[in-house]
């Protein structure tokens, strides 16, 4: 969570600085173009002037050369050019050699006799004919040499040489004007392999000159650019310190020279680093500045709000007395008046709400208090309808007991022979008493087990002897029928649940199929699915419509087609026995039933490996603690 | 002929379960309620006691708990046989001693008897 003022105030250094930042940006920007366009400009123009300046002195030279050609070839001898030589003078000497290259005459006594036929200004000037400058270096110094080819009828008839100093020649290259410190102008020749020397000296490289090379290939170089014949400016050239610099390029093409103007981007743009600096300063100022503005803004903004909350803190520690004092007339200002309308407003119905809360709670006491004596006789009147339910039902097997066992002996001779007329309505009352029983017995369980009060005592067992009890015990009065009972397994299959309760409901299925069954009989079989076992009962008897497949289930729910002339039980069995097979974590329902295709009737177990029997058994754990309390 | 001590305080049961066991060939002795019964069990050692369970007096369970702590009576067997159904009133009279359990609506007195002979011949 950042605060209301902190908040304002990044919003108010944001608007400010993005403008600031991006004039900054453009000032500078447009400084250094215009200051490139400037620099490279003056560098392009020294560039020319001092190429016209050494194609100038290049003229001169092979205008004396031409002068000293034509009166040898004319037969003059060579020293009317002897008054050219002097201290004063760049002419160092004057020569004439022969075809062979050996040297006829001179102005230099010394050179008389020598051969040139090996140098290469002597083979030039024999081979191609023409007049060529050469720039050779000596013991550190300049000399140039001008070279030409002496022709008399046009047949060769030797080769004049002209031998300058280069020190005045290099006098062109230190007009550094307009070139700060580190700017300067150099020429360049080609050397042996085609890469480029330097002929001039150079601020940056004493020893340099005439000795360091620079690759041909190496066209970062604006030596390299300039002796390709480029005459163009460089924005970003590098030079043989590999130092950064802006550049301008001219060639030179009768001498095949380049010249080099250039200067060092750190000094070019040096007016700029400190423009940057500036910039940088006044926007550090305005941003300070901007921010304390803001502050106080934000303060401004702020600090009637923190007031407020100091009063709604205030009003929700209950204090409603308290008020705002309103300072203007603004949104504020509207705010703190809303507020005290608030306050006094809640106040006076918060002086209401105590009275109510007083009144409503005596209220609330009363009514509980009725409620738990309510509860109280309710919870009496529960245990009094379970035990009356319980005492009821066995008041009533006494007397059923007596008339039940009476009418078995009776039927069984024990009090004298008994007519024969007798006979069937001795069996009636025998099974309406027993329907009787039945009633009597099922209403008790329902009672229990919508009150609870039924007890699971789970175990694991194995089923089939289970089921196979059941069965031998029916096998009489499916006998009596004539109907088949048939119950085969294989193997044991251990469930968990309450023998007694799966006792109850197996009787009660099978009770029930015997009874609507007239031909054929009841098979009964097993099934695993899953955490389930399912035992089906299946007979061939007079089956149930889906209509009253509904209603089966039901308390007291007979269908209409048991009712005519059939056996009755009470109508609970089902649904008891589907109660007993929920409680154990199972199930009962019908398969299948079609009118006279007779019923499956299943109903499920929990395997006693089954994570199921293992929650049941906890929670049958807990109710039966819950029942100790 | 085995001596059964009936403890059964409805009339009409007396007389039922009486005219049986002695048409079954039994010599019957009754009692009407759980005091009699036990002083009848010590007067006069009867082979086997049917004991109900809701009767005057003493009840069948705290007489069953009585007889079997009384070395003269410890070894008669006892069949519960009452109207009470529900399981937990059969588990604590097995705990207390008795040999079996029976709802009496659920049997005819021709069972009664077959199971007396049962428990008579295991020799309990």
């Amino acid at each position: 969570m950042i605060k209301l003022n902190l908040r304002l105030l990044l919003i108010f250094l944001e608007i400010a600085i993005i403008p600031v930042a991006l004039i900054s940006y453009l000032a500078l920007f447009n400084t250094k173009s215009a200051i490139t366009t400037q620099v490279l400009n003056q560098l392009d123009q020294l560039a020319a002037i001092t190429k016209n300046r050494v194609r100038s002195a290049n003229v001169q030279n092979l205008e004396l050369l031409s002068d000293v050609i034509n009166s040898a070839s004319g037969g003059r001898p060579i020293s009317e050019f002897k008054s050219l030589i002097d201290p004063e003078s760049d002419i160092r000497s004057i020569s004439i050699t022969d075809v062979g290259g050996k040297v006829t005459s001179s102005t230099d006594p010394e050179k008389v006799g020598r051969n040139f036929g090996s140098e290469e200004f002597f083979l030039k000037a024999r081979v191609s004919r023409r007049a060529t400058t050469f720039l050779q270096g000596k013991n550190r110094e300049l000399l140039i040499v001008v070279s030409g080819p002496i022709t008399r009828d046009g047949e060769l008839i030797g080769v004049a040489i002209v031998e300058k100093n280069g020190a005045s020649f290099l006098s062109i290259f230190n007009e550094n004007v307009g070139l700060g410190t580190s700017g300067e102008i150099l020429l360049v020749a080609r050397d042996r392999n085609g890469g480029s020397v330097y002929i001039t000296p150079s601020k940056f490289d004493q020893l340099g000159p005439l000795s360091r090379s620079t690759p041909k290939d190496d066209f970062s170089q604006a030596a390299t650019q300039a002796l390709l014949g480029r005459e163009q400016t460089f924005d970003s050239s590098i030079d043989y310190r590999q130092e950064k610099v802006l550049a301008s390029t001219r060639y030179i093409e009768e001498a095949d020279l380049g010249v080099i103007a250039k200067i060092d981007q750190k000094e070019a743009y040096l007016s700029i680093a400190k423009l940057s600096g500036l910039l940088t300063i006044v926007s550090l100022v305005s941003v300070s500045v901007i921010a304390l503005i803001s502050l106080s803004a934000a303060t401004s903004i702020v600090a009637p709000i923190k007031k407020l909350i100091n009063m709604t803190n205030k009003i929700s520690g209950g204090d409603f007395s308290h008020r705002a004092v309103v300072e203007s007339r603004d949104e504020i200002g509207q705010l703190e008046l809303s507020f005290n309308i608030m306050a006094m407003k809640l106040k006076r119905s918060y002086e209401g709400l105590e009275q109510k809360v007083r009144e409503r709670t005596k209220e609330l006491e009363v009514s509980t208090r009725n409620l738990e004596i309510a509860n109280a006789n309710l919870k009496n009147l529960d245990k009094l309808k379970d035990e009356f339910v319980s005492i009821a039902s066995h008041e009533l097997r006494t007397p059923m007991t007596a008339i039940k066992g009476m009418v078995s002996m009776i039927v069984d001779g024990d009090y004298g022979k008994v007519e024969k007329g007798l006979h069937e309505p001795l069996a009636d009352i025998a099974n309406s008493t027993d329907r009787l029983i039945v009633l009597v017995n099922e209403l008790l369980n329902v009672s229990r087990i919508e009150a609870g009060r039924l007890k699971f005592e789970l175990s694991d067992f194995a089923i089939q002897p289970v089921i196979g009890e059941v069965v031998t015990s029916l096998i009489p009065l499916a006998k009596g029928k004539n109907l088949y009972l048939d119950f085969k397994y294989d193997g044991l299959t251990f469930v968990q649940g309450d023998t007694n309760k799966i006792r109850e409901v197996l009787s009660n299925l099978i009770g029930n199929s015997l009874k609507f069954t007239e031909r054929g009989g009841i098979t009964i079989s097993l099934e695993e699915d899953g955490d389930l076992l399912k035992v089906f009962v299946q007979d061939t008897g007079i089956g149930i419509s889906s209509e009253d497949q509904v209603k089966l289930f039901g308390k007291f729910k007979q269908i209409s087609s048991y009712q005519v002339g059939r056996p009755a039980g009470s109508g609970l069995g089902l649904y008891i026995s589907r109660e007993l097979t929920r409680k154990m974590g199972g199930d009962l329902w019908i398969q299948k039933s079609e009118p006279q295709q007779g019923s499956t009737f299943v109903f499920s177990l929990p395997l006693a490996t089954s994570e199921l029997a293992k929650r049941l058994r906890e929670v049958v754990k807990q109710q039966s603690q819950e029942v100790q309390l | 002929m085995a001596k059964v001590l009936l403890v059964e305080d409805d009339q009409f049961l007396q007389k039922m379960y009486q005219k049986k066991f002695q048409i079954s060939g039994f010599e019957v002795e009754i009692a009407k309620d759980g005091e009699e019964g036990l002083s009848k069990m010590k007067a006069l050692k009867p082979d086997i006691v049917l004991m109900d369970i809701m009767m005057p007096k003493l009840n069948g369970i705290d007489a069953t708990a009585a007889a079997k702590s009384d070395e003269t009576t410890r070894n008669i067997p006892i069949i519960i046989l009452t109207n009470l159904s529900s399981t937990e009133d059969a588990q604590t009279a097995v705990k207390k001693g008795a040999v079996d359990f029976m709802v009496k609506s659920n049997f005819t007195p021709a069972q009664v008897v077959e199971k007396v002979k049962q428990v008579l011949a295991s020799g309990k």
